[in-house]
């Protein structure tokens, strides 16, 4: 059940009337009737990134015009500051994939595990989008669910005519790859079309999403998710904060690159004609001796840019997922993210530079700085210990770019959650540090959440008001 | 109405968190501007100065360096040890309108080892001690304005990263100063330039044992600390540089010379020595007495420099680079500029050929301005008159003040009587030999210094020897009356000869 809080301005999904707008253009309108345009203070803020962004870049020049203290902290000050910079340049450049009216034949594939009546509202949001019938295959496969889902499923089904929605089930608990890789296989359509079962896509998402395929070399193309209980409580403020951030910068700058490097599970499309060669060997990958359950998602992105796809990003193919509301949940689904990350991003690493080399710059420090940024979190804390003075720089640095996230978040969306994505950007680095776990724990496969049984699983909603639900 | 109040605390709440994120981003703004912005004074533009015409021309002597110190160069000088831009300009045009062009350490370092240098008639070694940021700045651009060279010697420990605020160089100013070609450099320690606790008072790190813990440091412990220390300069010269140093500069000039701690000031060379130096400079302040141009027989560890300071204008420097050059005597001891010793008058007239003293009391003339250094061994001859039993003639030799200089050897010439006597710095007067000779109004008198040796010779008496110290090995003359009631002596064609100079 999502809620709303309070305080947070009451914003019914509007269809966006722009649909070529950019992130970084107008602010979505706060839907209390006022038009959607760009205000003051969007502006002002947007402004303020701009300044910001500036201030950071001239501190990079001072840096490598006198290359001051010791190398490797000046060296890795240079490299990170560099990338986060080139995020804001990269995204300055990002337009989402022209509407060129293309229509191909979709297949939504939900794989589904003990989601109860969830996986009813899925399959009803799923078939209320709005593209023509016959060309929409919703394909939703039961992995062995010890709960009802499988009655559920049936029971949605019917509402349907036969073949709208295919119910599969694989008899025992698989994991997600098998489902999905299942549901794969048991449809022909061009365009796949991943939802999780705690996702809901908005009516025009697929119509948005298929767009990019016109491009013959785009294997992969990831929706923009939004967190549907994003007002529940503060955790998921700031996790509605950083994804919103995350989609809208960092996916936007890897997709003028053209390697997005997670086509997030929530929601994203493939070329069936780029994941079948893979299916096989990404369904059963290994590492390090064990089967590989979690990172489905990037784990099938990476495979699909070595094979020489590119993959892109959509943001005007909108989908709604739930974010967790505890903060032990939200952690074990944190650990699964780092470990995946720290699994694909060298398994990227390895084949970027021929299959994308363009990218290979972003992803390398991506990568090493990314697994050395707990390390250095931690080294900057006891330098005031071991070499007796606070490492001011270093977190004056981080809060500049937090202000930053902030700032753009304000420019984009006025929906009051802006501080959010600020105290967000330390709550996130302060967890930084359990990468290290995720490495020792890195052959550990246990979900964490879906071995639980689900908590707090939304309810289905009434088709009819659907057009009406909040994203926020 | 409770709705537009909600509204209203909302929206003061928005405004507080809006501008309470401002605030804190202005600050942050401001923190990483003031964190970033880089420490890099650009280079002044060269100041220069009319050169004043000489007050008398400077002596050529051959194979010598005139060695000066600066600090920094700034108009705003909070240590004595700075001086001004304008009084910099001002010493570079008087150097240069003295015809004086600037050496290398390393001419200076061949010189001392005896090897074969090709220097300029009136040579001088500008030295900047500490690794001033003016040096940079303000020094460089003045010395390429006038074709001169420096030596910079660095406390290396206080050298800074580029972009650090400092009053110091940073690396990268230092290799801008060897990229010039103008600029080599030497140690003044790495982090030994500072003032250490010794038993009630604060004295020169490098040369003197400190305080630790509340006890005296052993001679070992002193020999480690001063190791470690050279080591680390030397290492930084071989990062930064390429090479190690060859030159040294003592810190406050201090290298022992006051004996408090003889053990230290003779352990020192071997330390600079082992830890690859080959020179080394005293020289701080500006001198009092003749500070001695640097020659093939200076100590290479102990060589003289004159010290710049704020007061320093260019007139006076050009006094001490005068009084620096080691000259030859005149053949006519009239020639030179006798003046009274200041505390005990004595007039000293002067014509050719003719030295007469007129004494109320007991005092010596001798020219203050005369660097007699190299005057080693050489005879003294003249005629002298007008001694009495209540008059006894004075002639001082191997005299003079400022380094080298430790006393002097006198001839006493009473009525009767003949005496060698000498003086170590400002102790008694001692007798070393003395014997009877025959009276007389004038005399002729030989006096003669070879060596150790001091031998007298009053125009028909018999010779009298004696040894003096070994300190006194050089030095030039002086005349005097020793007088209980007042007299007038006159010596006639007094002069110099069977000269060594060193």
């Amino acid at each position: 059940m999502y809620q709303r809080s309070s305080d947070g301005p009451p914003t019914p999904v509007a269809r966006d009337p722009h649909p070529e707008s950019l992130p970084f253009g107008a602010p979505r309108a706060r839907g209390d009737g006022r038009p959607d345009r760009t205000g003051p203070v969007a502006v002002a803020a947007l402004l303020a990134v701009g300044g910001i962004c500036a201030l950071i870049a001239w501190h990079l020049g001072v840096k490598v015009a006198y290359l001051r203290g010791d190398l490797f902290a000046a060296g890795y000050t240079i490299v990170v500051t560099g990338y986060v910079l080139s995020r804001f340049g990269l995204a300055l450049f990002y337009r989402p994939p022209r509407n060129v009216g293309l229509e191909p034949a979709v297949a939504i594939v939900v794989p589904a595990f003990n989601e109860g009546e969830a996986v009813a509202r899925t399959i009803h949001s799923c078939r209320q989008l709005d593209y023509p019938g016959h060309k929409l295959e919703l394909v939703v496969v039961n992995d062995g669910s010890s709960d009802d889902t499988w009655q559920q499923m049936n029971a949605a089904a019917q509402l349907y005519p036969a073949g709208a929605v295919r119910c599969i089930d694989l008899g025992s608990n698989q994991g997600k790859r098998a489902a999905m890789a299942a549901g794969i296989r048991a449809t022909t359509a061009e365009i796949l079309v991943f939802v999780d079962s705690d996702s809901m896509p908005e009516p025009d998402a697929i119509r948005h999403l298929v767009q990019g395929f016109d491009d013959r070399r785009v294997g992969a193309i990831s929706g923009l998710t939004f967190v549907r209980n994003a007002f529940a409580n503060t955790l998921t403020r700031m996790q509605a904060t950083r994804y919103y951030i995350s989609f809208q910068l960092l996916k936007s700058a890897e997709s003028v690159l053209g390697a997005v490097t997670c086509c997030s599970g929530c929601f994203a499309a493939y070329r069936r004609e780029a994941v079948l060669p893979l299916l096989e060997e990404w369904e059963h990958q290994r590492f390090l001796g064990v089967e590989c359950t979690y990172g489905d998602d990037r784990a099938l992105t990476n495979r699909i840019l070595k094979a020489g796809w590119t993959a892109k990003y959509d943001s005007r193919a909108k989908a709604h997922t739930d974010a967790p509301e505890e903060y032990g949940k939200f952690f074990r689904q944190q650990l699964r993210w780092k470990k995946s990350w720290s699994r694909e991003g060298p398994l990227l690493l390895g084949h970027i530079w021929r299959s994308r080399t363009r990218a290979l710059p972003a992803v390398a420090v991506q990568t090493l700085a990314g697994l050395l940024s707990p390390l250095v979190l931690l080294y900057s804390l006891i330098q005031p210990l071991t070499h007796g003075r606070f490492p001011v720089v270093y977190f004056v640095g981080l809060y500049l770019i937090s202000g930053a996230y902030s700032l753009l978040y304000r420019a984009l969306r006025n929906d009051g959650l802006w501080p959010y994505a600020f105290l967000g950007a330390f709550f996130y680095i302060a967890f930084s540090p359990q990468l290290l776990w995720a490495l020792l724990r890195i052959r550990d496969g246990k979900w964490g959440t879906r071995d639980a049984v689900p908590t707090s699983v939304p309810s289905p909603r009434p088709a009819s008001t659907h057009r009406a639900v909040s994203h926020v | 109405m409770s709705e537009r109040n909600n509204n209203v605390v909302g929206g003061l709440f928005r405004v507080l968190t809006a501008g309470l994120a401002v605030v804190t981003l202005a600050v942050a703004v401001d923190a990483w501007v003031k964190l970033s912005k880089p420490f890099d004074p650009p280079q002044l533009a060269a100041l220069s100065a009319a050169p004043a015409a000489p007050a008398r021309a400077v002596p050529i002597v051959p194979d010598t360096v005139t060695v000066l110190t600066y600090h920094s160069i700034t108009d705003k000088p909070r240590e004595s040890s700075a001086i001004s831009r304008d009084t910099f300009a001002a010493h570079l045009a008087a150097l240069a309108g003295a015809g004086y062009r600037s050496v290398r350490l390393a001419d200076v370092r061949a010189m001392l080892d005896g090897g074969q240098v090709d220097l300029p008639p009136r040579a001088v070694l500008i030295t900047f001690d500490g690794g001033s940021i003016t040096d940079w700045t303000t020094a460089d651009p003045m010395l390429a304005r006038h074709g001169f060279t420096a030596a910079a010697f660095l406390t290396t420990g206080r050298l800074v990263s580029a972009g650090t605020p400092s009053k110091y160089l940073s690396h990268r100013q230092l290799g801008d100063l060897r990229d010039t070609g103008r600029w080599e450099f030497g140690a003044r320690t790495h982090a030994l330039d500072t003032m250490v606790p010794v038993p009630g008072n604060l004295r020169p790190g490098l040369s003197h044992l400190k305080l630790r813990d509340g006890r005296v440091e052993s001679l070992d412990e002193w020999k480690d600390r001063v190791r470690a220390d050279l080591a680390a300069s030397q290492g930084y010269f071989r990062k930064r540089l390429g090479g190690p140093a060859a030159a040294f500069a003592y810190p406050f000039g201090d290298a022992g010379q006051d004996d408090e701690q003889p053990e230290l000031r003779k352990a020192l060379p071997e330390l600079l020595a082992e830890a690859g130096y080959g020179l080394a400079f005293l020289g701080e302040g500006v001198p009092t007495g003749h500070i001695d141009a640097v020659r093939a027989r200076s100590p290479r560890w102990h060589l003289p420099r004159i010290g710049v300071r704020t007061t320093l204008g260019a007139g006076r420097l050009m006094e001490l680079i005068y009084g620096a050059q080691p000259v030859t005597p005149p053949a006519d001891l009239a020639d030179l500029d006798l003046q009274p010793d200041p505390t005990n008058p004595v007039r000293c007239r002067r014509s050719p050929q003719l030295i007469v003293l007129d004494a109320r009391r007991s005092g010596l003339c001798e020219d203050p301005d005369v660097n007699t250094t190299r005057w080693l061994d050489y005879t003294v001859s003249a005629d002298v008159s007008g001694t009495n039993p209540r008059c006894t003639a004075v002639i001082g030799v191997r005299t003079g003040t400022g380094t080298g200089h430790y006393g002097r050897v006198e001839v006493a010439l009473g009525n009767a009587r003949v005496a060698i006597r000498q003086q170590i710095l400002n102790g008694p007067r001692r007798t070393l030999a003395e014997r009877a000779v025959p009276a007389g109004i004038r005399r002729t008198v030989q006096v003669r210094v070879q060596g150790r040796r001091a031998w007298v010779q009053v125009a028909g008496g018999a010779p009298l020897t004696a040894a003096v110290d070994h300190r006194l090995a050089a030095g030039g003359v002086a005349f005097g009356a020793e007088t209980t009631g007042g007299c007038v002596l006159s010596l006639n064609r007094a002069r110099m000869t069977g000269v060594t100079t060193g």
